[in-house]
């Protein structure tokens, strides 16, 4: 795909790869001028502090993204896969020991029907999981009794742990990162991900097991999604109502704000998707310096993707334009 | 030639809505559920099959009627609106705005049509011009939409609409509620277009391949541009409904089950979520039949998650059974 180009057309095409790079460093440097408590250490833990669950949360769908595909239904696993988890704790006595694994197990099988139906049934991924979004939350809510549900003491204060000045969540989403930064990088998993991304007939014909490797994103996405629901309801301390509403939409904001396409074929979680997630944070941080009322959050957020959005389109409009002679 | 490939195009646009062999089961669908939803409500409700309650199942799917009839025609090129129901709260909470502020009821409900439109505009440029995907440009329009609902009103309704608006977006001809009527003429002209007019030819057109459709001549932006504000002014439509029958105008008027409705009519009315297929009738068809798995469920005692559950379901279901009959 490397063409020679003019350095003119080398710089536009610099900015488009990394953009997104001098978008964040525009944030950091803003919010630190306007505002004097968002450059203190304490700040900044608690900034990554909050972005882990989010981090973990859409990591997978980080990879069912690259393979052009698409998972809205994230928020709804993580809701319905908790509630389940933390009923089977507080109500049926469970330990944790068996009830944060069965958490992350029915998240795997939620994204399993998600991908049998997507791949196998050959249904749009936007509608499956559209679909999949309402059903598991409407089971979620059955089943909590639309009741806030609190987790016991103990896994409360693991939420919050700290060692020292760093939050343990920290440490253990960064070694989850690193984890599946290996598996797209270093696996054939991972570089069959990339192929059927970047052209699902050629992977196809080179002996990728195409559907093998869709299901298997789907199954990491809802997997991820257990986990990242476990560190929210960690730190939050209770499963609420709400959880997951609309955090499809902020991982697809972070995603595409860290130069992922969703095009698919294109990515990777060091550095995109790790700095869409923090850019994403910091602003959302520094608003909160700033004192804009929470009203504003949602306002500004939809704003932030859509450039994003247009950002990535124009990435797409400046690659040469195969589809013609289909 | 150049005028030839044009008629080619719009000849093949134009069998589309006669129906081809591959539609039939998505047109069946709808078809059988509907006359199974009603008969098993007709053998078990008492009083089902009564006019005045076939006029309330009716009243209560009318602005959802308006909805998916936008809907229909961006899924028809291939596109989707998610913002129609969230764009519908915000042109609903400023008219309504207006109207308590003392503005007259007209201009009010103007107000309304017009965020509509602009939003649809909006959608429509960035799809059209800026090439970018229907499904995050409308989600981004949806979050944005939602977020200024919700930055205006700080989460509040707003009452104190104008009498006379109410009155006469409520009142009835004979024994038929406005908004029904409404909906059955606007279904009845939305539907002759598509068929009759050359803008509806070049909809199927550009939904069936877009890229033939531009190479024949169709102009495929202003097409897609139109058609967004289309899906805008019926947004704005449905939100005159809506704040009427509340008699206030809030954010919750846009929540994500909405969405689901106006997706579930248009899927459930036999509208091809692949583009290039579906009726507008079908898709009013399928308000009603979605309202009354929401009233069903409710007789039955049902909670409302239940029914985002039986919903979700539908959806998937009959978006399989058109995937199958296409092959895709």
């Amino acid at each position: 795909m490397k063409h020679a180009e003019s350095p003119a057309a080398k710089a536009a095409a610099f900015l488009r790869e990394y953009g997104f790079i001098a978008i964040l460093l525009a944030v950091i440097v803003g919010f630190s001028v306007s505002t004097n408590s968002f450059m203190s250490m304490a700040n900044i833990t608690g900034l990554l502090h909050s972005s882990v669950p989010l981090a973990i949360w859409a990591a997978g769908l980080a990879l069912v993204v690259m393979t052009g595909s698409l998972d809205i239904s994230i928020g709804s696993v993580a809701f319905f896969a908790n509630a389940v988890g933390v009923i089977l704790m507080v109500r049926q006595g469970v330990s944790p020991a068996i009830a944060v694994p069965a958490t992350i197990a029915i998240g795997a099988l939620c994204g399993l029907i998600n991908g049998i139906v997507t791949v196998y049934l050959k249904v749009n991924p936007l509608i499956t999981t559209m679909g999949a979004m309402f059903i598991y939350r409407g089971l979620a809510l059955q089943l909590t009794g639309s009741r806030v549900i609190s987790v016991p003491q103990g896994l409360r204060a693991f939420g919050n742990f700290r060692l020292g000045p760093v939050y343990t969540d920290i440490l253990i989403g960064l070694a989850f990162l690193v984890v599946m930064h290996v598996v797209h990088k270093k696996t054939p998993f991972g570089r069959h991900v990339m192929a059927l991304g970047n052209n699902k007939e050629t992977a196809d014909r080179v002996g990728v097991r195409v559907k093998a490797v869709g299901l298997s994103c789907f199954v990491l996405s809802g997997l991820c999604a257990g986990i990242g629901g476990l560190f929210s309801v960690f730190q939050i301390g209770a499963v609420t109502l709400q959880m997951g509403t609309g955090l499809e939409f902020t991982a697809i904001a972070a995603i595409v704000i860290g130069g992922i396409s969703l095009m698919g074929g294109e990515g990777s979680i060091f550095p995109n998707y790790v700095l869409g997630i923090l850019t994403l944070g910091i602003i959302e941080n520094g608003l909160n310096h700033l004192g804009a009322s929470p009203y504003v959050y949602p306002f500004v957020r939809g704003g932030i993707i859509l450039v994003a959005m247009y950002a990535d389109s124009l990435k797409r409009n400046g690659k040469p334009r195969v589809l013609l002679t289909e | 030639m150049h005028q030839e490939s044009k008629t080619i195009v719009i000849q093949e646009a134009g069998k589309v809505g006669k129906g081809r062999p591959r539609l039939t089961a998505a047109r069946i669908v709808p078809i059988a559920l509907f006359i199974g939803i009603i008969l098993s409500l007709g053998l078990t409700v008492d009083n089902f099959f009564t006019v005045n309650n076939g006029i309330n199942i009716l009243m209560q799917s009318a602005a959802l009627g308006f909805m998916a009839i936008g809907m229909t025609a961006v899924l028809i090129t291939g596109g989707m609106d998610l913002s129609i129901p969230a764009v519908m709260a915000l042109g609903g909470i400023l008219g309504s705005m207006y109207m308590r502020s003392g503005g007259d009821p007209v201009s009010g409900a103007l107000i309304m049509i017009v965020v509509g439109v602009a939003a649809g505009a909006f959608n429509g440029y960035a799809v059209a011009y800026l090439k970018m995907i229907p499904f995050v440009v409308t989600l981004s329009t949806q979050a944005i939409a939602m977020g200024a609902c919700v930055m205006i009103t700080n989460s509040q309704s707003i009452l104190g609409l104008h009498e006379s608006f109410i009155d006469v977006v409520m009142s009835k001809v004979w024994i038929v509620p406005t908004p029904v009527l409404a909906l059955a003429v606007a279904a009845a002209i939305v539907a002759l277009l598509s068929k009759k007019s050359l803008f509806g030819r070049w909809l199927y057109a550009v939904g069936i391949n877009a890229e033939a459709a531009r190479v024949s001549g169709i102009p495929k932006k202003k097409v897609l541009m139109g058609t967004y504000m289309f899906a805008g002014l019926f947004a704005g439509l449905a939100a005159i409904i809506v704040t009427a029958r509340l008699m206030s105008a809030s954010p919750t008027m846009g929540q994500e089950g909405v969405v689901l409705n106006v997706m579930g009519s248009a899927v459930v009315g036999g509208v091809s979520i692949y583009g290039g297929s579906g009726s507008f009738v079908g898709a009013v068809i399928g308000a009603v039949v979605i309202t009354l798995i929401s009233n069903i469920m409710n007789m039955a005692h049902l909670s409302y998650y239940a029914t985002l559950i039986v919903k979700g379901l539908v959806i998937v279901v009959v978006v399989a059974i058109d995937s199958r009959s296409k092959g895709k």
